[in-house]
Order: structure tokens, then C-alpha cells, then sequence
């Protein structure tokens, strides 16, 4: 679908967005996967579902080898983000960051060594990668009542797993931002209306968020939001209704 | 580069088969496990139930069925490592292989590259716009960032600087020190230095990393009269 971008690149540290897997691969929804450097160390965000891994892995390589990778951070607890995880543990020594509410359900997915996991705590945690401190945010109940959000205080970018995702099976990628919001609202906002939990979760992201200078917003699914497309998409998020708050009890 | 993409495709094909591979060796390897270690105990819990004769069979193949397990985990982890250490093998054969290729076009088209430039000086009016027509035409090859090449005349040295795209100040300034001070190295006795700048392209590189810089200087005429420096800076494209 479309090759490996870079979306920072300055003294040894590199934001890049590994892959978009082909649709086919994920049931229609095609999936991101991330990789952050720093000074030849990788953290990789999102592994994907089983199938994605021989061409993230191939991508990958063009940046660092696979056992340089320490860290495999998973969103949250869904099959296109761990079902591919089996793999990379044997070809890496990473540790793997996910919410502690996960780790008692992975087992499931037939993986071994769990002492590798590492439970977050609900409040979130830092993540030391050489020279960088990466910030494992809290976005619990969007959708996942366990999700975490990265955020990269050198490049500012905040990889946010399901938040912005869009469903595209027909989109290039040729230019992977988003271009006009209002038309590409019509692509996340079933999603966020059927998946999200409540404007309360919302608002108390945007609040966690609030005090992070980012330039980019990369989801796990679809375009990346930046400039006027990111402002659209946290002003939309504010006044959302969505998930529980869309239930009648009258 | 006529061979890259014959090489990028089968980087990416060997990449994916192997890597399919050992996908679905770990797979393999964790059904079989589990369904033999299964199957065991779920015979285990019936084993009152059997006769003296058929418990012995089954000892036996309890005991066959403990040795298939550790016999296949045993070769199975042998396989996998081997997957994962072809894999890597693979991966940097291909790149040395690409890198060959590479070196070895370049050197033919520099060579014409510079040929033209240099039997032009001096033949042909407008002799800086030549040049740019002739770096244009290489750079859709070669995706070099800076060109470069002095001429000394009885007056002193003339130094042209060819800019592939829009460059930082910082980064002008960088070359115009290096090549000062690269000439000032090779002469024996100081001479006026003129340089003149062009910009060829107007790809924005101003978002240049130089930690990442990689400069490849190549002097082909190692006389006094001539000197060429040419720099690919190995840049990753930043999208914003």
C-alpha cells in the first residue's frame, strides 16, 4: 500500500511511519504501524494483526536491525495490534508496554514469556529511550477501557492508537495527512460514534492532552492529522456524542 | 538506476517469504505443542480407567509422545533461529549487492558527468547554465545534493557551487567553509578564492539533518589545474 515515510528525522532520532498494511491483509481496514529511533534504538508502536509482519519487518530493516528494537508499545488489546506479537518476540528482546488491565487476556492469543510485558499503570508512565523520555499517556475507554497514546516530545508527534482512526479500503496513501477535514469526517465518524466510549472519556483525553505540544496526530488506522485537519479533529472530538451518551434510558 | 528496481523488488520478495516463513514456523511450532501437551492430559485423567495392559501401552506412548515434544521443540527452535539468521544474511547481502550496483553506474556516469563539465570550460558560452543542464540530467539518476568544482587560473581559483535544492543558510555556509579550507590544503601558496553559488533545483531541503550527512568527495583530476568535489548527503525526506 505504501512505503515507509519519515515523519521527523534530527540528531539520531527519527519518527517514521513503517507501514500502511494492505487492506486485504486487516479485513478492509488497513492498519499503521510506527517505529521511533533514537540513536539506533527502536521502539515500535502497533506491531499489526498476524499476516502484517513480514512487510513491517521488511520495512523496519531499512532502519535498524530487529534486535535493535527494545520496545514494542500495543495501544491496547485488539487483534490487528497484538495478533502479529508471537513473531516479534522471537525475532526481538523487546519489552512489551500495554495497559496492566491486558495482561491477564493475552496469554489467549498463544503468546509465551509473559515476563517480557510490562503493565502500565492507569495513569500513565514514562518510557526512557536513549535520549529521549517518552510520555505513555492515559486514553482509557477510546475505545479500549485500556488504551495508551505515545507521545514523542522531539518530533511532537502523539501516536493516539484508535483516536482519528479512519476506515479507508480505497485510499492511495500517496499523501498520508489528512486534507480537508470536513470530508474526511465522514470516514471516522461512525467509528467514533459506535466505538468510543462517552464524551467524558473524550474531554478527559483532550484535557490529558491539553498540556503537550504536538504537531502531528497519528492514528493507528487511516490519514495523520496535522495543522487545521488536527485542530478540526480534537474541536470535533470536544462536542462528540458518542458510544454510552447516545443510549436511551427514557 | 536501471538494476534497482529488479534488486528492490527482490529484497522485498525475499524479505516477505522469509519472514512468512518464520511466521508461520512459530505458528506451527506453538499449535503442535500445545495440541500434543493436550492430548496427553486429557488421556492422562483417563488412565485409571484402562487395563494393565493398556496402561503399560500407554506409559509407552506417553513416554513416545514426552520425546516427540522435545524433539520438535528442539528442532523447531534450530529452524526458527536458522529463518531469522538467513533472514538478516539475506537482508544485508541485498544491500551490499544494491550498494555495488550503485557505485558501479555511478562511476560510469560520473565519468561522462565530468567530462562534459570539464571539456565545456572554456568552449562553451554561458558555461554555467551548461552545467546545470548536464547536474539536472544526472540528478534524475543520482539524487545527490551538492555539486561542486574549482578551476585555478592564472588570477587565482574560481569555485563553483551547485545547490540541488533550497539550502539552510547554515548548511551554504558549511560548504563554502569545507571547500575553502579543502583547496587552501592542496595548494602550495595562498591564491584568491571567487566562489560563485547557483541553486540547480527547488526541492526544499532545509529540513536537512546534518548528523545525518554522509559526504562523498571525489577529486578527479589530482593536478593543480582542477579539483571536483561532490557530496551525497544522506538525507531521510521529512514530510510536513
Amino acid at each position: 500500500m505504501t512505503n515507509d515515510k519519515v515523519l521527523y528525522s534530527k540528531d539520531n532520532h527519527l519518527f517514521v511511519l513503517l507501514n500502511i498494511s494492505e487492506p486485504g491483509e486487516e479485513n478492509g481496514i488497513p492498519s499503521n504501524q510506527y517505529l521511533i529511533i533514537n540513536k539506533g534504538k527502536g521502539i515500535l508502536l502497533d506491531p499489526g494483526g498476524f499476516g502484517v509482519m513480514p512487510q513491517v519487518l521488511h520495512h523496519l530493516m531499512k532502519y535498524i536491525a530487529p534486535e535493535d528494537v527494545v520496545g514494542i508499545v500495543l495501544s491496547h488489546q485488539d487483534p490487528d495490534i497484538v495478533g502479529g506479537l508471537s513473531s516479534w518476540m522471537e525475532m526481538t528482546e523487546a519489552k512489551i508496554y500495554v495497559s496492566k488491565i491486558w495482561l491477564r487476556f493475552l496469554p489467549h492469543y498463544g503468546i509465551k514469556n509473559m515476563q517480557r510485558f510490562i503493565g502500565i499503570d492507569d495513569q500513565g508512565s514514562d518510557l526512557e529511550l536513549n535520549d529521549v523520555v517518552l510520555k505513555l499517556l492515559p486514553a482509557h475507554f477510546l475505545h479500549s477501557p485500556g488504551q495508551l497514546n505515545v507521545y514523542d516530545p522531539l518530533s511532537k508527534i502523539l501516536f493516539t492508537g484508535d483516536i482519528g482512526a479512519a476506515e479507508y479500503q480505497d485510499a492511495d496513501f500517496s499523501d498520508i495527512f489528512v486534507k480537508d477535514f470536513p470530508v474526511h469526517r465522514s470516514r471516522i465518524e461512525y467509528f467514533h460514534r459506535r466505538y468510543m466510549s462517552s464524551n467524558r472519556a473524550i474531554k478527559y483525553w483532550l484535557k490529558i492532552i491539553s498540556g503537550f505540544d504536538i504537531d502531528i496526530i497519528a492514528p493507528q488506522h487511516g490519514y495523520l492529522y496535522k495543522g487545521e485537519a488536527q485542530s478540526g479533529l480534537l474541536s470535533w472530538l470536544d462536542t462528540l456524542e458518542c458510544g454510552s451518551d447516545l443510549l436511551d434510558i427514557k | 538506476m536501471k538494476y534497482q528496481s529488479n534488486i528492490d523488488q527482490f529484497h522485498t520478495y525475499l524479505n516477505s517469504v522469509l519472514s512468512e516463513l518464520l511466521e508461520s514456523q512459530i505458528r506451527t511450532r506453538s499449535f503442535f505443542t500445545e495440541l500434543l501437551k493436550y492430548e496427553e492430559k486429557t488421556l492422562a485423567s483417563n488412565l485409571e480407567k484402562l487395563s494393565g495392559e493398556q496402561q503399560r501401552d500407554w506409559q509407552a506412548l506417553s513416554h513416545s509422545n514426552s520425546q516427540l515434544v522435545k524433539l520438535g521443540t528442539f528442532s523447531w527452535k534450530r529452524s526458527i533461529n536458522q529463518i531469522k539468521e538467513l533472514l538478516s544474511e539475506c537482508d544485508q547481502l541485498v544491500r551490499q549487492l544494491h550498494q555495488a550496483m550503485i557505485d558501479r553506474e555511478l562511476y560510469e556516469q560520473q565519468g561522462m558527468v565530468l567530462q562534459g563539465i570539464i571539456l565545456s570550460h572554456e568552449k562553451i558560452e554561458n558555461w554555467e547554465d551548461f552545467v546545470q543542464s548536464i547536474l539536472k540530467k544526472f540528478h534524475n539518476i543520482f539524487e545527490f545534493n551538492f555539486f561542486s568544482i574549482a578551476f585555478e587560473t592564472q588570477d587565482g581559483i574560481d569555485l563553483y557551487l551547485y545547490y540541488m535544492g533550497a539550502f539552510p543558510q547554515a548548511a551554504k555556509e558549511l560548504a563554502r567553509k569545507e571547500l575553502s579550507g579543502h583547496l587552501s590544503s592542496r595548494l602550495s601558496r595562498t591564491k584568491v578564492l571567487t566562489i560563485k553559488d547557483y541553486q540547480v533545483l527547488d526541492i526544499d531541503l532545509n529540513n536537512i539533518d546534518f548528523s545525518q550527512m554522509n559526504s562523498v568527495k571525489v577529486d578527479v583530476d589530482g593536478g593543480s589545474k582542477i579539483w571536483v568535489v561532490y557530496w551525497k548527503w544522506v538525507i531521510f525526506p521529512v514530510i510536513h
